[in-house]
């Protein structure tokens, strides 16, 4: 009787306690840059959304495209109307697993260099993706950083002839956020 | 008895720990967007729906250049050119001073105009913390006709030169397509050719815009002017065509039966009849630069 108590208890409370591994954060920053011969893009976003689950290594981000800002409006205005479309595909979605060789997971203070496998979504096209994640803990701080390259023409983006110079076919993404425990709501 | 034990604490177990399917619910149930304006996407792609003003203002530190062409009537047949022959160009610069107000500037070779204009976003279109489903914006400009006159020995004045104009422009972009907009305003002329005509002509501008692709739309705009102000000959301008837009430069072709492209021209002296034919055929080109860093 007791034994079966204890029992139910201890997996009771196991339950719980994997919440003090998942972390989140609304403030999320991704820039992109596009290095062409004749012109250099970026914009940024600080406005990620993202959760990751430290036993797992599961994580989730999620951005709204009109989020990124740039410094010339025009440009702003173009990448959400011709490129993005953003008022059809307002969200892109990724959806990974951070992992390294050994399986370490970060529960630990330290720092961790991983890698990122999971599938990125963006204007409603999923495609899988690589990364290179830095993952530090710090107590219950985790820093995340993490960049990956995005090929324009995955994602049926299509570069017009009068600006094939202007625009890199392969976007280079960086990520950075600072997760602290999630709360529930 | 074992047996259902141990289903029932294996089902607790599901139940509290957190599967792969879960992380994004918890993603979306805790940690939602930061409260920020979602600003809607431009109604238009350019600061002009054809003849009219839209609601569109040059980016900060942005600068507009608008090559305006308007030709003769078509119904003036093949030794005209169907109007090809007789061009007016109107000139024209906007800048961005803020992201909410513009200035402007033009020259029209038709009467040797000469137009100011300031415009002014004082709200715009979005969702997330506030709802607003309209762009509000205030235009407010005069012009100067250096034409000489007919007859010097008349006892003209400079301020019989201007005329002023005020409006208010209310614009919604209804779905990824479609966009619409009002103008409703009051042009002040200080001289009239006659004294039946009016100063203050208070008139309801309508524009609209769809979009075919991305880049290429239908622009139609045209002004009710409210009876009984201007001359008997004068007619509402309609103006309809396609904007075509490709990286700095948004190409406007257009026919209209209205011969001017500045406020005090096209509401005030219009005589062009479409069922008559009297159909001039324009093109503006319209590109921007960036000053910003």
């Amino acid at each position: 009787m007791i034994k079966n108590f204890l029992i139910t208890t201890l997996l009771f409370v196991c339950g719980f306690t994997l919440q003090a591994q998942i972390f989140s954060s609304d403030a999320g920053i991704i820039t992109f840059y596009s290095k062409a011969p004749l012109e250099d893009i970026e914009a940024t976003s600080k406005q990620a959304r993202c959760i990751y689950n430290t036993e797992t290594g599961e994580v989730v981000v999620k951005l709204k495209m009109k989020s990124f800002h740039f410094s010339n409006s025009l440009m702003e205005e173009h990448f959400n109307e011709n490129y993005i479309e953003s008022e059809k595909y307002p969200t892109a979605v990724y959806k990974g697993f951070v992992k390294d060789s050994i399986d370490s997971k970060p529960t630990e203070d330290g720092k961790y260099s991983m890698l990122g496998k999971g599938e990125l979504e963006i204007r409603g096209i999923k495609k899988n993706s690589f990364s290179r994640v830095d993952v530090i803990r710090t107590g219950e701080i985790i820093e995340v950083k993490a960049e990956m390259a995005v090929k324009l023409a995955d994602y049926d983006i299509s570069i017009p002839g009068s600006v094939l110079m202007n625009i890199s076919e392969t976007i280079k993404v960086t990520f950075e956020a600072t997760l602290k425990p999630y709360q529930k709501k | 008895m074992r047996r259902l034990f141990i289903i029932a604490v294996s089902a607790l177990f599901v139940l509290t720990s957190l599967h792969a399917q879960d992380l994004e619910n918890l993603l979306d149930e805790a940690v939602p967007t930061k409260e920020d304006a979602e600003f809607a996407g431009p109604a238009f792609k350019a600061s002009r729906i054809v003849s009219q003003h839209s609601i569109k203002n040059p980016g900060k530190n942005e600068l507009v250049f608008l090559i305006s062409h308007r030709f003769g009537k078509v119904n003036t047949g093949i030794y005209e050119y169907f109007g090809l022959d007789q061009s007016t160009i109107r000139l024209g610069l906007e800048y961005g001073i803020t992201d909410r107000i513009a200035v402007g500037y033009g020259r029209s070779s038709n009467n040797k105009v000469y137009d100011g204009v300031v415009k002014a976003a004082i709200l715009k279109q979005q969702k997330g913390v506030k709802n607003i489903p309209v762009s509000v914006s205030l235009l407010a400009g005069f012009s100067v006709k250096t034409l000489k006159w007919a007859d010097n020995n008349l006892p003209y004045t400079f301020t019989h030169r201007l005329t002023y104009v005020v409006q208010l422009m209310a614009a919604s972009r209804i779905s990824d397509r479609l966009s619409l907009q009002l103008n409703p305003g009051l042009l002040h002329r200080n001289l009239v050719a006659s004294g039946s005509e009016k100063n203050d002509v208070a008139y309801i501008g309508a524009g609209g815009r769809f979009k075919l692709t991305n880049r290429l739309s239908i622009n139609a705009d045209y002004v009710y002017v409210i009876p009984n102000q201007l001359a008997a000959v004068n007619t509402n301008p309609l103006s309809v065509g396609i904007d075509m837009e490709t990286g700095g430069h948004v190409f406007q072709l257009h026919f209209s039966n209205a011969l001017g492209m500045n406020e005090r021209a096209y509401i005030g002296e219009t005589t062009g009849s479409w069922t008559a034919g009297d159909i001039h055929f324009g093109f503006n080109i319209i590109r921007t630069f960036n000053f910003n860093k």
